[in-house]
């Protein structure tokens, strides 16, 4: 049967029809609808992991188990993972282990652009690169079965192009399960120096093998077309050559590690001029010079954001596309105002950020949709690295000398890697502030349940996570548990907890409007007349307080009913007290 | 080089733009076409500009349509139709959903008020639609998109049997009957528009 699948959708297809049984991931655009997809396949037992490195031990774990395994995760998300990673390259597997980074060219939705390809070499195991759908789906069987053949955990390496990007596949039945079962063997899997020895022997006799692999499989492959212009290239990438060059001759790397040494040479020594097209790091360029080879590369190629035809097209030397009629540039679009992305209206981080920025606060921010806060007109966010830097980064100003620091983080954020910072915060006596943002959700990238959701991926019940217990159990004192939507109380717990002689919490507790639709409440009603137009609404950045001309108040503000979800955080705002909202009115 | 024919989706996430260009993935799929469709989400979730690439021919290679080449443009709100005009080629179509919706915090002064004249002037040919009054009147106005689907498919080489199909496998009940008046009316706006 044939479908038009994601790369996402088509990986989780790959893995049911390749007897996965074992799948973990903490999500992490553009990775996160493996794990979703995957949960739709009752055989396979799926799970969110608190953070990818949870992630990697369970797959692995599963895989020492004898069940074949999966774990998926964001190119981030794989730097928490590379302590497993690297050691599990030591006690390679039992079932077949297959580890998806999904990497993000261009920064679509990240904070950084970093390339793991590197992570292949670095961590001495396989890496698979797809180029669509349908060899999303086939390379993640493949993967599965290198793995049990060579011993070793293998990378699968996706971009957002190919995660997110649809084309057709042509789907099978699954295969037949592989018996699990545990085998012990210590010299294997107890990676103490005396057996981690061994094992690194192993590991790069098993590297060489690979390589010779790389030189036999299908995976790789020659396309011999006109020979004065050859292109060696993987991923999205080879689509982009095949448009813009469909007569050039193209080396087709499906094994990007590692390389296959004496195809490379046979097919530089076949073309006049050789090139070599990769998104991001000349890595397999430098690889492909280290053989001696001359090569083409990055100095054609930009190394930074992502490929698209039109940049190949120019790197060969073809200037753009073959096939013309372009009518780029013929309109000015750049005066246009952008639409930026925004908190949706009823977020319930809104109105914390407008009393940080009020209480002029040093912001150190963190990893969701809350980050957004640092755009206009609410700029109140300082910093933002990685998952729960806040917490150590407000650590870290403090004690360089810096007054009034207050870390910000969701609770997926805190419970993937903000709760050691705070076990830091109270071991080496901080006086700083935390706030968890608590809507019960990891938002920013659709949605997913975690451990304080109350909910599995499945959507069966669970135990939800009790953070302001836990946050006493770490030996916080001055704990505050707050309705964002309430300011008042909001603002007096931040300054009451900032003031304290220690280390404080403040929970603002209240789910994502997107998961509890119910709460909605019916829009508030500007009252044109009272509005004295001081415009301090507009300051909250919400969807629904619009700015319009000939109607609405005198500045022309008007509540769009459609986008407001009475929240009522600007009526709280409003010094001429114009906007009313009618569950506060039934209230009173 | 067989040819390959590029559709560009443009709108402002939340109308239905990814919806509409998988059904129409679909029915080309169904009509025996090779398809590839590229679309960045994420950030775009939460109300930024979306854009959804669909290209479609005997055999496609990259997912993403080169800059220029659009053959049509769907857009489904007048400023991303606006900022999405450079990407058609000469020759291309336009087919603008006569809405507004303003940025977040982009006062009314800034939102350019000719959009529509502006497309027009640069298109080589533009179909303007007031899609969600259509919708409206279909039953739903959330049923736009596939008024803007109805026009899209009398540009099309796909039956309209494999159309209605498809609106009828993706929903159930009422709100399939609503798409479906919402479809046919995008598709007698066009048939009409085609006679006059």
């Amino acid at each position: 049967m044939k479908k038009l699948l994601s790369g996402n959708e088509a990986i989780a297809r790959g893995a049911w029809e390749g007897g996965v049984r074992v799948a973990s991931a903490y999500p992490g655009t553009p990775s996160t609808e493996i794990m979703e997809n995957i949960a739709t396949y009752p055989e396979i037992y799926s799970e969110w992991a608190p953070n990818e490195k949870v992630a990697m031990e369970v797959a692995l774990g599963g895989s020492f188990g004898g069940a074949r395994a999966l774990v998926s995760m964001k190119h981030v998300g794989l730097n928490v993972a590379a302590d497993p990673l690297f050691t599990a390259a030591y006690t390679g597997v039992n079932g077949g282990l297959v580890i998806i980074t999904a990497d993000d060219p261009g920064m679509h939705s990240s904070q950084n652009e970093q390339d793991n390809r590197h992570y292949a070499r670095a961590a001495k195991v396989p890496m698979l690169d797809p180029s669509d759908s349908a060899e999303a789906r086939e390379f993640t069987m493949a993967a599965l079965d290198i793995s049990e053949n060579f011993d070793t955990p293998v990378l699968l390496h996706t971009t957002t192009r190919i995660s997110h990007g649809k084309s057709t596949v042509e789907m099978a039945e699954p295969l037949p399960l592989r018996q699990a079962g545990f085998q012990p063997n210590k010299s294997k899997y107890v990676m103490i120096p005396a057996y981690g020895k061994r094992r690194h022997l192993a590991v790069e006799k098993r590297l060489n093998s690979l390589a010779e692999f790389a030189g036999d499989t299908a995976l790789n492959r020659i396309e011999w077309a006109d020979t004065s212009i050859g292109v060696i290239t993987s991923g999205i990438a080879y689509q982009y050559v095949k448009e813009v060059a469909p007569h050039a001759s193209v080396l087709k790397l499906g094994l990007i590690w590692p390389l296959p040494a004496d195809m490379i040479k046979e097919f530089a020594a076949g073309v006049d001029r050789l090139y070599v097209v990769e998104e991001l790091d000349p890595f397999l360029e430098e690889q492909i010079k280290a053989l001696g080879v001359s090569v083409i590369g990055k100095e054609a190629f930009p190394v930074t954001g992502e490929l698209n035809p039109e940049l190949i097209g120019i790197g060969l030397g073809l200037g753009g596309t073959e096939t013309g009629s372009v009518k780029v540039d013929m309109v000015n679009t750049i005066d246009l105002p952008m639409r930026a992305p925004a908190m949706c209206s009823g977020c319930p981080h809104r109105g914390l950020f407008y009393t940080l920025k009020k209480l002029k606060l040093v912001v150190a921010g963190d990893i969701g949709c809350y980050t957004l806060a640092v755009g206009k007109p609410l700029e109140a966010i300082d910093t933002c690295v990685c998952m729960g830097a806040s917490i150590g980064g407000a650590m870290g100003m403090e004690k360089a000398g810096i007054d009034g620091v207050i870390g910000v983080l969701g609770d997926s954020t805190f419970i993937h890697s903000g709760i050691t910072g705070l076990i830091n915060m109270v071991y080496n006596g901080s006086h700083g502030t935390v706030v968890v943002l608590d809507n019960r959700i990891t938002a920013m990238t659709g949605r997913q349940q975690n451990a304080a959701s109350g909910k599995r991926i499945s959507g069966d019940e669970a135990p939800a996570l009790d953070i302001p217990q836990l946050c006493r159990a770490l030996g916080v004192n001055d704990i505050h548990v707050v309705d964002p939507y309430d300011l008042q109380a909001m603002e007096k717990a931040v300054r009451a907890a900032v003031d304290y002689p220690g280390v404080s919490v403040v929970i603002t507790k209240r789910p994502c409007l997107l998961i509890d639709k119910k709460a909605r409440r019916q829009p508030v009603r500007l009252d044109n007349e009272a509005c004295r137009g001081c415009g301090l609404c507009l300051k909250l950045g919400c969807p629904a307080i619009e700015k319009v001309l000939g109607e609405g108040c005198k500045i022309g503000i008007r509540i769009n009913e459609t986008l407001c979800t009475g929240c009522g955080i600007c009526t709280q705002i409003c010094p001429s007290r114009a906007i009313a909202a009618e569950w506060e009115e039934k209230r009173l | 080089m067989s040819k390959v024919i590029n559709i560009t989706f443009a709108g402002v996430g939340g109308q239905g733009i990814l919806l509409a260009s998988d059904m129409t993935a679909n029915a080309l799929i169904s009509a025996g076409y090779d398809v590839k469709q590229s679309e960045i989400h994420g950030m775009s979730q939460r109300g930024g500009s979306v854009v959804s690439d669909l290209r479609f021919g005997r055999k496609v290679y990259s997912p993403l349509i080169p800059k220029g080449e659009t053959n049509i443009l769907i857009a489904f709100e007048r400023l991303e139709g606006l900022r999405s005009i450079p990407l058609l080629r000469q020759g291309g179509i336009a087919v603008v959903n006569d809405e507004s919706i303003l940025p977040v915090g982009c006062s009314a002064t800034d939102y350019p008020a000719d959009a529509l004249e502006r497309i027009a002037a640069e298109a080589d040919e533009a179909i303007i639609v007031n899609a969600t009054e259509m919708a409206t009147r279909a039953g739903n106005v959330r049923a736009a998109n596939m008024v803007l689907m109805g026009i899209l498919s009398c540009l099309l080489p796909v039956k309209e049997d494999i159309w209605l199909s498809a609106i009828r496998e993706r929903f159930n009940g009422k709100i399939s009957e609503i798409n479906e008046k919402a479809f046919n009316l995008g598709r007698e706006h066009q048939v009409m528009a085609a006679t006059r």
